[in-house]
């Protein structure tokens, strides 16, 4: 584990531009039917993020994961729990 | 039309014939099902003739389109469904897609799934293989896939998940031939699946999962997918518990 300050859990409500993530899971409240919703979508441990897109009122954000564009709202995207990656991650 | 082609004992794809929108008829109901915006409805005007309306864009079909087609002899009613990513978490539209796999018993089920996102499409096709075990999987767009230089192992791909796996690109009507042979030998029995399962149930779990499929088996002796049923009601799925009260599950 090197670069432990970067192992920070923070929220993807949290990603900015330019920056990647990795998603660490899913906030213990979010449940039921979001929840799975999300997972659907790919929003599961492991999976690598970007912000690919911001729309006018900065909400929702458009993020790139496994291949596609899914947007979130923020009020989303302040349950999924990530750490963010340098850029010694990123080669990995 | 007659020509040299239509003719010939290798030219296969003569043995299809589309046949519309007549569905009163037939031996076999085979579903469609995957993703949104994989080319379901590509895969279906291709077998079926028929000019349902496709579009790249999600939500395109929100109900269900029916036509049908032979192929050696026999008659297949092909159902096209709304695109869905999952069966257990549902909109309206998708839970008629999820209702139809469900309770609707096709004889085969294709999932059509996105060559060049196969690892998100795998999703809904693992979910399906929990439910049926007469799956093709159809991997579609592999003219895009090839343009950005994906390259899909398909036989491994068979191997692991245990079910036939055909590669297309319905748009040009390539694998169309081998898609409606792995349909039809599944359909008449000619090909046995062995579906990959989900081994990872935690045994407490596991116990609950089983004391109430049992207590589903007294009550509906007939119940296909019990032990599915049993674990959609143990996580609270509101559209299976009604299902369920209305008498719609056997």
């Amino acid at each position: 584990m090197e670069n432990e300050a970067l192992q920070i859990e923070t929220k993807l409500s949290e990603l900015t531009y330019g920056e990647e993530a990795e998603i660490l899971g899913i906030s213990d409240n979010c449940k039921g039917e979001i929840r799975r919703r999300l997972l659907d979508l790919g929003f599961v441990r492991g999976t690598r993020i970007t912000v690919q897109n911001i729309s006018p009122l900065s909400n929702p954000v458009a993020y790139s994961l496994r291949n596609t564009l899914i947007a979130l709202r923020n009020e989303q995207a302040e349950l999924i729990l990530i750490k963010k990656l340098s850029d010694n991650d990123k080669r990995l | 039309m007659t020509n040299a082609c239509s003719t010939c004992k290798y030219n296969t794809a003569s043995d299809l014939k589309k046949m519309g929108e007549q569905t009163a008829s037939f031996d076999y109901t085979i579903a469609l099902a995957g993703n949104p915006n994989t080319g379901k409805s590509t895969v279906f005007n291709t077998l079926t003739g028929l000019r349902q309306h496709t579009g790249n864009w999600p939500g395109k079909t929100v109900t269900t389109a029916q036509g049908s087609f032979s192929f050696l002899d026999k008659k297949f009613k092909l159902v096209d469904l709304p695109g869905t990513y999952s069966l257990l978490s549902t909109s309206e539209d998708e839970e008629v897609a999820r209702d139809f796999i469900l309770f609707g018993k096709p004889d085969v089920t294709i999932v059509v799934v996105d060559a060049s996102r196969l690892e998100r499409n795998l999703n809904l096709a693992l979910q399906i293989l929990e439910i049926t075990n007469k799956v093709v999987l159809c991997v579609n767009l592999m003219d895009e896939a090839k343009r950005h230089n994906i390259e899909i192992d398909d036989r491994t791909l068979a191997r692991d998940l245990g079910i036939p796996v055909v590669m297309t690109s319905a748009r040009s009507n390539e694998g169309i031939t081998e898609l409606l042979h792995a349909v039809h030998d599944l359909a008449i029995g000619e090909i046995v699946t062995k579906p990959y399962h989900f081994q990872d149930i935690p045994r407490t779990t596991n116990k609950a999962i089983e004391k109430l499929n049992d207590e589903l088996l007294k009550l509906y002796p007939q119940l296909a997918n019990s032990r599915w049923i049993a674990m959609r009601l143990l996580e609270g799925d509101e559209s299976i518990i009604k299902a369920l009260k209305e008498g719609r599950l056997h």
